[in-house]
């Protein structure tokens, strides 16, 4: 790694740069790949927080209820299930005590998307590696019962909303998962999708965040997926998704050209032009402007990490061109996301 | 708008104002680039500019407005001024100088032509009067009220609190010339009452309405260290004159009759040079206008005195107001004139300022006094013992009934010095005018006696004066003298261990000399001092003294000179030929003043027994040594503090800073709300 990178030391990933997938994925196997999904298969998703989930699945909840787990003795009361109802206690003391068991519940796991236009830029594209991201950690999450949703923000399409893809379980509903993710377009404009509008009018960070945080059914596991470069800031969108039910995860995905620009080609006298707001910046690309740019990103990346660790949020920067078998298998069980 | 160095500042506008508008409009061209976020770029650079000590620049409003600011405080600091017509409203009083060292021609361009400073003042007021009425554009608007004080030894509204342009300026080219000395506390105390408010709204009708007061002068003001600049008072001196001025002249006249020779006069003169450096010039004593002797070598005259720093440059020593001009005398050598004459005194060199050039003296006839004695007492004979071995036209004696007898009779002119010993006029009598030597008693109520000393030494006398000259008093003691409390008009003149032991009071044509005891009950008449101040004081009340005493007339004061009683038709020609018809105020008493110009004055008269009209003339001179200091002070140095001189001919000018303060200010408020609307 370049001293570019040097914000990567204590929180992200450290990466070997292999060569990336360019092509954009048209069908569910181009998203993960069978032998992927014989490793992943042995895998699951861990959230450091006991949550309760909607049915009983296989993890410890915090409610009591029905399991084999015995918790405690309680008196009955009027309305009381009777089948729980510890008949031999009634017999020694004349009393009715019921007997509580810790109950086993599903883990919800939300991966939300972003979608914006400025994800589909780089080399590899960002966009494609967050899809090929959520998949498998969706695949991760069906195929051990977890309640998988998935959330998609910041593409013009579908009137610019935020698009969902609720309550998934189990591993036969792996291709709709991802049929749903090759669906989504960070491109889309009223000229190539008759549903989109215009890009500046899709839901912001802030206000998916927000919409996420109200219409919460449950809690779990968050995994926002983006490049967190948002003009408007990330902090007040993170916020509302913090102290509440989930464990969130933010996975902040990088281009190469982002992480050190000198290397790939960005040079000379340019006018950058943002794919988002068509923002333009002239520059002359010189040694003390790539500094300064170095500067920034680690001071940026290093900013993010400190919010995000104040608040209980675990924070990774990942770059495009990194392996998503060796994320996922070594890096991301490593963080204790998965085990 | 004035620039202090506009070359410089074209300079600088040519060489930064081009490459500055260069830069904004210098575009490089750039190569597309989309990015999927300009955010980190966009903060790189931001980082990147404020970090790198140069940058390109670009159009911004925030830098603009910044400049704008340092622009304009830069410009601020540099304290231009604009013509603006000067002081808007409210009141200004103009207080011009027009004493004699205002008559200096040193500010004129061309000397065939000249200028007088009273003139350059006048054109400036006038101007600064224009101004103040008029003003353009920005500036123009009304003048308020104007007042005109012109000054010299006296102060002369010229023009009381007026709104009307034409009426001051009226007043100011009404302003004349004089040849008096520069006192302007009566003109500050005029200006002061006239602002007084007296408006009854006000909640402190005495309240002093606040106005400027704009002096136009030399600087050579002789009360300058009693004034002081009141709170709140505004005072600009506009000094008038050249720092380079040139001036010799004539400080002191005197001529004297030989006592054993009465026909020869000797002349003696002193010359004052106001100049930074020595000065050599001819003097040239002249008789009824015809030269008589000129200094055989020319006369040096050391430089003018400074207390000012030595590193000063000469002019600006000069410049200061504590200088005293350096002076040297000069001594004509006896010449016979029996008859009565003019002395004239001239320094021939050429000045700027003419007055104090010439100085003359009118010497009356060489005539012999004539005396009369009045005494009752047998002890008369000390006095009578002196003056019957004077040389004198005429001697009577009278006794007191006698005198009085006179006196009804209107009969005393006959006589040039009325000697009275121990006189008290009896009821209803009065003494009429006349030059009179008195000894005890009460010949006038001034002198009237409250009590009696006993035993008296002397201890002072005004041994300056001419009747004490060869009088030795040291060893004078008095056995008995008349205890005199004099009104202040009186002049003591000697006085011993209990008070004043002689007097001199001039009253109209009314001039005695009152000793306040008895010759014999002192022991003077037993002292050669006795015999030299007896013809001292004849001599001195008589004609002799006369001719001294008008020499000593100066511009401002006032001629009272005694006709005889039967005199009509009196008129008075001024030193430029001019005559005027004088009405006397009481019988032979003939008054005028005060004294303008310099010069010879004749008066002329009828009296019923001549066919010819009769004349006596009077000199004034300036005989100021202060008024020939003409180099103008650098400040107008007030008891209060110096107020720093304008000089005349410079344009009047209005600070503009407050004004680019007050833009700067509204411009800074304007970029902060820019920069609080982008950072928001």
């Amino acid at each position: 790694m370049s001293s570019a990178n040097s914000f990567l030391g204590s929180s992200a990933t450290t990466f070997s740069n292999k060569p990336a997938i360019m092509k954009r994925p048209e069908r569910v196997d181009d998203l993960i790949d069978g032998r992927l999904m014989a490793r992943l298969d042995q895998i699951d998703i861990v959230s450091r927080k006991i949550f309760a989930g909607k049915v009983q699945g296989e993890r410890r909840s915090k409610r009591r209820g029905i399991s084999v787990e015995f918790a405690d003795f309680r008196p009955y009361v009027h309305g009381d299930d009777l089948r729980f109802v510890d008949w031999n206690i009634y017999g020694r003391l004349d009393r009715l005590f019921l007997k509580v068991f810790l109950e086993e519940e599903d883990l919800s796991l939300l991966v939300v998307i972003d979608a914006s236009p400025s994800m589909r830029w780089g080399n590899p594209d960002k966009f494609v590696f967050v899809q090929r991201l959520a998949m498998s950690l969706g695949y991760v999450g069906l195929v051990n019962h977890n309640r998988v949703s998935f959330a998609s923000f910041g593409s013009a399409a579908n009137g610019g909303e935020l698009q969902r893809l609720s309550n998934m379980r189990g591993r036969r509903r792996t291709a709709e998962m991802g049929k749903w993710l090759i669906r989504q377009d960070p491109t889309a404009t009223p000229k190539t999708d008759p549903t989109a509008v215009d890009p500046s009018s899709a839901i912001s960070f802030d206000d998916a965040m927000r919409t996420i945080a109200l219409s919460r059914q449950g809690r779990g596991v968050m995994i926002i997926l983006s490049d967190f470069l948002f003009k408007q800031g990330y902090e007040k969108g993170l916020r509302y998704v913090t102290g509440g039910g989930y464990d969130v995860f933010a996975m902040q995905i990088l281009s190469p050209e982002e992480i050190d620009p000198a290397a790939h080609g960005v040079a000379g006298d340019l006018k950058l032009v943002d794919v988002e707001d068509r923002d333009v910046n002239e520059v002359t690309i010189t040694p003390p402007l790539l500094k300064a740019y170095r500067d920034r990103l680690n001071a940026y990346c290093g900013t993010m990490r400190d919010f995000c660790v104040r608040r209980g949020v675990t924070h990774v920067v990942v770059d495009t061109q990194t392996d998503i078998d060796a994320l996922l298998m070594d890096y991301l069980r490593k963080r204790g996301l998965l085990r | 708008m004035t620039w202090l160095t506009p070359l410089a500042g074209i300079l600088l506008a040519a060489l930064t104002i081009p490459p500055l508008v260069a830069l904004y409009f210098l575009k490089l061209r750039r190569l597309p680039r989309p990015i999927g976020s300009t955010l980190l770029w966009k903060k790189s650079l931001e980082d990147l500019r404020a970090n790198a000590p140069f940058q390109r620049l670009r159009m911004n409003i925030l830098l603009i407005l910044q400049l704008l600011v340092l622009g304009l405080l830069a410009f601020a600091l540099a304290q231009p001024q604009v013509d603006t017509g000067l002081r808007r409203g409210g009141r200004t009083v103009l207080l011009i100088d027009n004493s004699a060292s205002m008559n200096a021609i040193d500010v004129s361009e061309d000397r065939t032509k000249p200028t007088s400073r009273l003139e350059l003042a006048k054109t400036d007021a006038i101007a600064r009067v224009e101004k103040l009425f008029g003003g353009s554009g920005l500036f123009s608007g009304s003048a308020g009220e104007v007042m005109v004080i012109a000054f010299a030894d006296r102060a002369e509204v010229r023009c009381p609190f007026s709104d009307s342009r034409t009426q001051v300026i009226d007043a100011i080219r009404g302003i004349e010339a004089t040849d008096g000395r520069t006192k302007i506390g009566e003109a500050l105390q005029l200006a002061r009452a006239y602002t007084m408010s007296v408006d009854p709204d006000k909640v402190d009708p005495t309240a002093v309405e606040q106005a400027a007061l704009v002096v136009f002068s030399d600087g050579r003001i002789e009360d300058l260290d009693a004034q002081a600049k009141k709170t709140g008072e505004e005072i600009l001196y506009n000094r008038v004159g050249s720092m380079s001025a040139d001036n010799v002249g004539v400080i002191a006249i005197a001529a004297e009759r030989s006592v054993d020779d009465p026909d020869r006069i000797q002349a003696f003169a002193a010359i004052a040079n106001g100049n930074a450096a020595e000065v050599q010039c001819d003097v040239q004593l002249s008789v009824d206008g015809r030269p008589r002797a000129i200094t055989p070598e020319p006369v040096v005259i050391p430089a003018a005195n400074s207390s000012a720093a030595v590193d000063v440059a000469p002019e600006l020593r000069m410049g200061d107001s504590r200088v005293t001009p350096g002076r040297e005398q000069v001594v004509f050598l006896p010449f016979a004139q029996p008859r009565d004459a003019i002395i004239s005194v001239r320094q021939l060199r050429e000045d700027d300022l003419a007055v104090d050039d010439t100085a003359s003296l009118v010497v009356p006839p060489a005539r012999r006094l004539r005396v009369a004695h009045v005494s009752d007492s047998a002890e008369a004979f000390g006095l009578k013992t002196v003056l019957g071995g004077m040389r004198l036209e005429s001697y009577a004696a009278f006794s007191v009934a006698e005198f009085e007898k006179l006196i009804a009779d209107g009969d005393t002119e006959r006589f040039d010095v009325i000697v009275l010993e121990s006189y008290t006029p009896s009821e209803g009598v009065v003494l009429p005018p006349g030059r009179y030597l008195s000894w005890s008693g009460s010949p006038v109520p001034e002198f009237k006696p409250y009590a009696e000393h006993k035993g008296v030494y002397f201890r002072a006398a005004r041994q300056e004066h001419p009747i004490f000259r060869s009088v030795n008093l040291v060893d004078l003691w008095v056995g008995r003298a008349d205890a005199i409390s004099p009104p202040a008009e009186v002049e003591v003149l000697m006085e011993g261990t209990d008070g004043g032991l002689m007097f001199a009071l001039d009253r109209g044509g009314l001039r005695i000399l009152h000793v306040a005891f008895a010759p014999l009950e002192s022991l003077w008449p037993m002292q050669r001092s006795f015999v030299n101040f007896v013809p001292n004081a004849l001599e001195w009340l008589g004609s002799a003294g006369e001719a001294l005493a008008l020499a000593g007339l100066q511009p401002g004061e006032t001629a009272s000179i005694r006709l005889p009683s039967t005199a009509t038709n009196v008129t008075l020609q001024f030193p430029d030929g001019r005559t005027e018809d004088v009405t006397l105020a009481s019988p032979g008493q003939f008054n005028y003043g005060p004294i303008r110009r310099v010069g010879i004055y004749t008066i002329s008269w009828s009296e019923p027994n001549h066919a010819e009209r009769q004349e006596r003339r009077f000199a004034a001179n300036l005989l100021n040594a202060r008024e020939g200091l003409i180099t103008p002070a650098v400040t107008l140095a007030l008891a209060s503090g110096g107020v720093e001189g304008t000089s005349v001919g410079a344009n009047t000018r209005s600070a503009v800073w407050p004004i680019l303060l007050a833009v700067a200010i509204a411009l800074l408020l304007l970029e902060w709300w820019v920069y609080q609307r982008r950072t928001a």
